[in-house]
């Protein structure tokens, strides 16, 4: 699971072009939106493409898409639970 | 509430907008815009900013004269105001003429299994063509307005039926995962690039001859999944009759672009379209604020 973390921090970087920003820098209970990386909603639709992309997920019900998104432990937990690729 | 926010919702109480409905059953619209007409110069002097905004569109954008710009306001704001007539006209069962022209590349994408990107702006009624044409494809309507009561309950169930679904821009982004959803699966989506919410991230464009910003992310979503993408105007034409214009903004889009020129190619075209359109129909531009800011 570390590495699976390590793996969409370093994606979240590349995606989003987070300039001077390494996955060491990212807390994995840090919020993605507001507080935290504070991404916007533009980055939103970004992790999604990265998802579908990378890990071959669609989120079938929209509702899952707030609950995924909170940081990037829970990011990773979907992935694991949910990757195709 | 700044100068680029917008309600969204319609005037009146739940009582006038039933009286209106029970009103069109019988009488004609051609009775009702007539007697607006009257009304109109009243509305315009209690909103003295939205008047001003679009008599500035008209003396700066098409460069009318002073007397040529009162009247173009007062037509503008003749022209809202039929058209919400029209839109509770089509609740009271009226047929409008909707006229498609001749749209074979926009037949074609409603074949094709792809989805695709549909992206007006606040001119003409675009509401019109979900109430008089069914679309083969579910259409999802991002509405930016917190309509509620009778209103809003009569446009879910009349769009509904017709295959129209509306997503309202909620807070928690939950509208984005829809709208994304609804591409993957083959759908339509429909935005308006022209209304700014707070915080919204954005593209400047030349509209009219003059720099103006407009919505990023219908554009960022359109080059993210490389869907094909559309504008779509539906203008009015005459009292029951109205004509959809629809243009392909992806058609020979360079190989090598990266995302973020794909972008800004799509909002360029996107704005050259608005401006076209805005020169044929110039009294039906409906921001009723400084779109340009303030000069």
């Amino acid at each position: 699971m570390e590495d699976l973390k390590t793996e969409i921090k370093e994606k979240v970087i590349e995606a989003l072009k987070l300039a001077d920003i390494t996955p060491s820098d990212i807390d994995d209970e840090a919020p993605l939106f507001g507080e935290g990386l504070g991404l916007d909603s533009i980055d939103a639709l970004e992790l999604m493409l990265l998802l579908e992309k990378n890990y071959g997920i669609r989120l079938a019900n929209p509702a899952e898409g707030k609950k995924v998104f909170v940081n990037v432990n829970t990011m990773a937990q979907y992935v694991a639970d949910n990757r195709t690729r | 509430m700044s100068e680029k926010q917008w309600r969204g919702t319609t005037d009146g109480t739940p009582w006038m907008h039933r009286a209106l409905v029970g009103i069109l059953k019988t009488v004609p619209v051609r009775v009702v815009y007539f007697f607006m007409g009257f009304a109109i110069p009243v509305y315009m002097l209690a909103r003295p900013k939205s008047y001003l905004a679009i008599y500035h569109y008209f003396r700066r954008r098409h460069g009318y004269g002073v007397l040529r710009s009162y009247y173009s306001t007062w037509k503008n704001h003749l022209l809202f105001g039929e058209i919400v007539v029209d839109r509770f006209a089509a609740f009271a069962g009226k047929k409008f003429t909707v006229d498609m022209g001749n749209n074979e590349l926009f037949m074609n994408l409603l074949k094709e299994d792809t989805g695709f990107m549909m992206i007006g702006a606040h001119v003409g009624n675009d509401e019109m063509s979900g109430y008089m044409l069914k679309s083969p494809k579910r259409v999802n309507a991002l509405i930016f307005g917190g309509e509620s009561g009778e209103v809003a309950a009569n446009r879910i169930k009349t769009l509904g039926l017709n295959n129209v679904r509306l997503i309202p821009v909620k807070d928690d982004m939950s509208h984005l995962f829809t709208l994304y959803s609804a591409l993957s699966d083959g759908e339509i989506v429909n935005i308006h690039a022209d209304r700014l919410l707070p915080d919204s991230k954005t593209i400047r464009v030349s509209l009219l001859g003059k720099e103006a910003d407009i919505l990023r992310g219908p554009f960022s979503l359109a080059a993210m999944k490389e869907v094909p993408v559309v504008t779509a105007f539906i203008m009015k034409e005459g009292a029951m009759k109205y004509h959809i214009w629809i243009s392909r903004l992806d058609n020979d889009i360079p190989e090598k672009i990266s995302r973020d020129e794909r972008e800004q190619l799509l909002a360029k075209r996107y704005s050259e379209e608005l401006g076209k359109i805005l020169m044929k129909y110039p009294h039906q531009w409906f921001n009723f604020h400084e779109f340009w800011g303030e000069e």
